[in-house]
Formats: C-alpha cells, sequence, structure tokens
C-alpha cells in the first residue's frame, strides 16, 4: 500500500480497491507518520528556500546595479528657482508658495536653487528657507547665488550657505550679520545675544533694547504654549538678527515652525464660533488678537498678553515695521495691510526692526 | 528691605513658568519676591523693587510674579507694601500696578 499526493487530494491505492477523494482525518493520522509524507515536506521546504535565496541574491543584485549607476550618474537634483523679489515681508505670495514647493520637491529629491534672479532680499525669507531646509535632514542642497550684488551680499551674511552648497566661490562678508538659533525652549540668554549681535554690528558696541527682548521672549514662550499641553516645547523656533547699515536699523525675524497661530488648540476653537457668526477671515482674528479681544491659547485669563503686548510696542513706536504672517494671514501693520495668502505658511513669522 | 533682580535674580528674566525656561517669573516669585514680601510684611517696611540692569522684561514675567503674588494676597496689601525703582523702562510700574489689581480677574 501506498500514498501519492496530487495537490490537495490523497490517492489512495490498495492491492485491489482504488479510491479517491479528500483525505480523512484517519487517513491523515497514517499518512503524517510515514517516511514518505516526511520527504515531501522537507522537499518542499528545501525548494522554498532555495526559490527565496534565489530571489535575494536577484534583488541584491539589482540594488547594488542601482547604487553603482546612481554613483556613476551623480546624485540627482531638481532645480528650484526663488522668486525675483526673496522677502516674505514684501512678497508673500510668492515666496510662500515657493516655500511650499520646497518642502514638496525636497521629500522626494535633492535641491539645487537657483538664486541667479533674485533682485532684492530680505533676511525673514531667509530664515524661514533655512528653516524648510533644515527640517528636511535627508535632502542634500545646493545653490548659486543672486546676480544682484546687493542681494548676494545679503545672502553671504545670512549663514544659508551653513546649509546649502555654493557652486561659485563665496566673496567674503563685509556688512551685518544674521544669526540662526533653533529651540525648543525660551531661551533668554539667546534673546539677549541677538540683540548684541545686531546693535554691535550696527553701532559698534552692544546695546540693550528692552522691546526687542519682551517681543522675542514673548514669541518664545508663544511657540512653546501654542502646541498645547500634549505638544508643548515640542515644536522649534528660529529667531535671526541682521544688521541692516544702509537704513541703520537692526533687522529681526522670528519663526515659530509649529502650528501657528490660527492652528493653535484656542484659537481653532475660537475661529470656529468666528465662523458660526458670519466671520470667514482668519484676518479678521488676528486683528481682534492683536487687540486683545481674542482669549489666551491657554484658556486663562490672566493670560495670552503676549501678541497684544507686541502689538502696543509697535504702536508706541518701540519697535517698527512689524508684519505677523500666521498661517494664510499676512498683516503689515505699518501699511494696515491685511491679506489672505493663496499658500499657507507653515507656522508664524514675526519681523520688525529698531533704530 | 530690597530686591534687585538684575543682581539678586538675572539680567536676563525669561518666560512665566518655569517649565518654558529658565529665569522664569515663578521661579522669581518663589525664591525672591514672596519670601521677602512676607517677610517685609511682618516687620511693617517696605520692599523696594529694582527693575533697572536687566536686558528687559516679557510680560508673562511680569505677570507671573507679581500678578502671582496678587492671586495669593491682597492686592492693597502688596500696593501698600512694594515700592518701584524703574528708570530704564518707567512704564513698567503702570504696567506692574495693572497686573495687581486684574490678578484675580477671570
Amino acid at each position: 500500500m501506498f500514498y501519492r499526493l496530487q495537490h490537495r487530494y490523497l490517492v489512495r491505492y490498495d492491492e485491489s480497491v482504488y479510491t479517491l477523494g479528500r483525505f480523512s482525518p484517519t487517513m491523515s493520522k497514517k499518512l503524517y507518520s510515514t517516511n514518505k509524507w516526511k520527504n515531501y515536506l522537507r522537499h518542499r521546504q528545501e525548494d522554498e528556500l532555495r526559490k527565496r535565496q534565489r530571489h535575494r541574491v536577484k534583488k541584491r543584485a539589482l540594488q547594488a546595479e542601482r547604487i553603482k549607476r546612481r554613483k556613476h550618474e551623480g546624485p540627482k537634483f531638481v532645480t528650484v528657482t526663488a522668486p525675483n523679489v526673496f522677502s516674505l515681508v514684501r512678497n508673500p505670495e510668492e515666496v510662500t508658495a515657493f516655500l511650499r514647493q520646497v518642502k514638496f520637491l525636497g521629500e522626494k529629491s535633492n535641491l539645487a536653487f537657483d538664486l541667479s534672479g533674485i533682485t532684492a532680499m530680505t533676511s525673514d525669507a531667509v530664515a524661514a528657507l533655512v528653516a524648510t531646509i533644515r527640517g528636511m535632514p535627508e535632502t542634500r542642497v545646493r545653490g548659486n547665488v543672486p546676480n544682484d550684488f546687493a542681494a548676494t551680499e545679503m545672502l553671504m551674511q545670512s549663514g544659508f550657505f551653513d546649509y546649502a552648497r555654493s557652486v561659485n566661490p563665496l566673496p567674503p562678508c563685509t556688512r551685518g550679520r544674521i544669526l540662526q538659533k533653533q529651540s525648543k525652549k525660551v531661551e533668554p540668554t539667546v534673546a539677549r545675544d541677538l540683540i548684541h549681535i545686531g546693535t554691535e554690528a550696527n553701532y559698534g558696541a552692544p546695546r540693550h533694547h528692552f522691546s526687542t527682548y519682551r517681543v522675542l521672549i514673548e514669541s518664545m514662550s508663544n511657540t512653546h504654549n501654542h502646541a498645547g499641553k500634549q505638544h508643548a516645547g515640542t515644536k522649534t523656533w528660529w529667531a535671526t538678527v541682521y544688521a541692516d547699515k544702509l537704513t541703520g536699523r537692526v533687522c529681526y525675524t522670528f519663526l515659530d515652525v509649529g502650528v501657528g497661530i490660527f492652528r493653535s488648540i484656542k484659537i481653532g476653537a475660537m475661529r470656529h464660533l468666528y465662523r458660526l457668526a458670519g466671520v470667514t477671515s482668519n484676518t479678521r482674528i488676528l486683528r481682534d488678537i492683536l487687540e486683545g479681544k481674542v482669549e489666551s491659547s491657554t484658556g486663562v485669563a490672566y493670560r495670552g498678553k503676549g501678541i497684544p503686548a507686541i502689538y502696543r510696542l509697535f504702536q508706541e513706536g518701540r519697535i517698527l515695521s512689524l508684519v505677523i504672517i500666521a498661517n494664510d494671514v499676512y498683516a503689515n501693520l505699518t501699511t494696515g495691510d491685511f491679506r489672505v495668502l493663496p499658500t499657507e505658511f507653515a507656522g508664524t513669522l514675526l519681523y520688525w526692526e529698531s533704530q | 528691605m530690597a530686591i534687585s533682580v538684575a543682581r539678586d535674580f538675572s539680567q536676563t528674566p525669561g518666560p512665566r513658568s518655569r517649565e518654558e525656561g529658565d529665569f522664569s517669573g515663578e521661579e522669581f516669585l518663589e525664591t525672591l519676591l514672596r519670601p521677602q514680601f512676607v517677610e517685609s510684611v511682618a516687620a511693617g517696611q517696605k520692599l523696594n523693587i529694582d527693575l533697572d540692569g536687566t536686558e528687559g522684561y516679557a510680560t508673562s514675567f511680569l505677570e507671573a510674579a507679581f500678578g502671582g503674588l496678587a492671586r495669593e494676597y491682597e492686592a492693597s496689601k502688596i500696593l501698600d507694601t512694594l515700592t518701584f525703582k524703574c528708570e530704564d523702562e518707567p512704564y513698567l510700574v503702570q504696567e506692574i500696578t495693572k497686573y495687581i489689581k486684574e490678578a484675580r480677574k477671570k
């Protein structure tokens, strides 16, 4: 008597009787104990192992070939062209769209920045670009410099080329400085250092600037708190200072690459109430926040004085040229220009000057 | 009795709470302002707060320190006890007085 397996069916041959059908428990018990069955299983396992090994070898060969090809061709860089007016303060629509494009393309490939067409540049846009690049540590970046001399000099001093590679040799820095600091907490000593660097570059010696100190501490604190209790202290801020010797002013940018004012928890809920009241634009909500009419994101009455306090400093002339970009809202407080941006800015940006 | 923020605490006063960062208003209240205030009240003396010599103050620091004190003690008692020296930013005195008066407002 012997057994032969054909797929799921067992064919049993007896001396005289021939039967065909699904194997039954009684039959299987008998079958599993046979050497034939054991051999069959062993052979099957060996076959599968060999098959997997062949597949693995083939996959490795393909991978090696791909790496070899990439080494031969060099890493692939996608060119991204910056807007001619590279300034969030002066050209928010194009620069926010550009930053969105950088983020989108940078997730898939390395980036080559074409900055040659830039005719005007401000430190706020450089800070935003650096923050975007730093948010993609896997992406390699490189770029050229603007053809415009003033814009090139601005870029040289910005510290941008600590993060990007220039295809041309870099001229030496001669004027001003931008310092980038990245932290998740309120750093009073960083605020002091930023002010001292800016004032020293412009006036020859470090000076106090109480109002700027206040704006910096309030902004750092907002970044820490706006993410809500669960995420407090997990969002990163950037602060830059640039001493503009031409105007005699020190320019500051504070960049919160967290949730942004309108994505913060309480403001989000407040926005829902505004929508119910028929107010659809975030510009109106920002006006109310500036005037202190909107409750703090923490929900405590005696808190939430940060942004209104910054606005008061501007109204009293203690800080100049205040611009706020938060999510989809652009507000230039000097010109009274409040508008909704077609491309949302990821976070909050504050720009101001001191004299 | 007197407290100089720059000398006794920090030249770079920070945010509202300890968890937000260093040299917070909460820390100033707990380590300096409250103990000195209690001592001054017990001794029937004035407590002079010298705000000069620092890099500046965030509103949250001032509110946490002076508003925080006013959430524990009567505002009138605090205003009677505290005196301020503030030549760098004279408007701070008015601001602090407001925080003390409005500390318990809901």
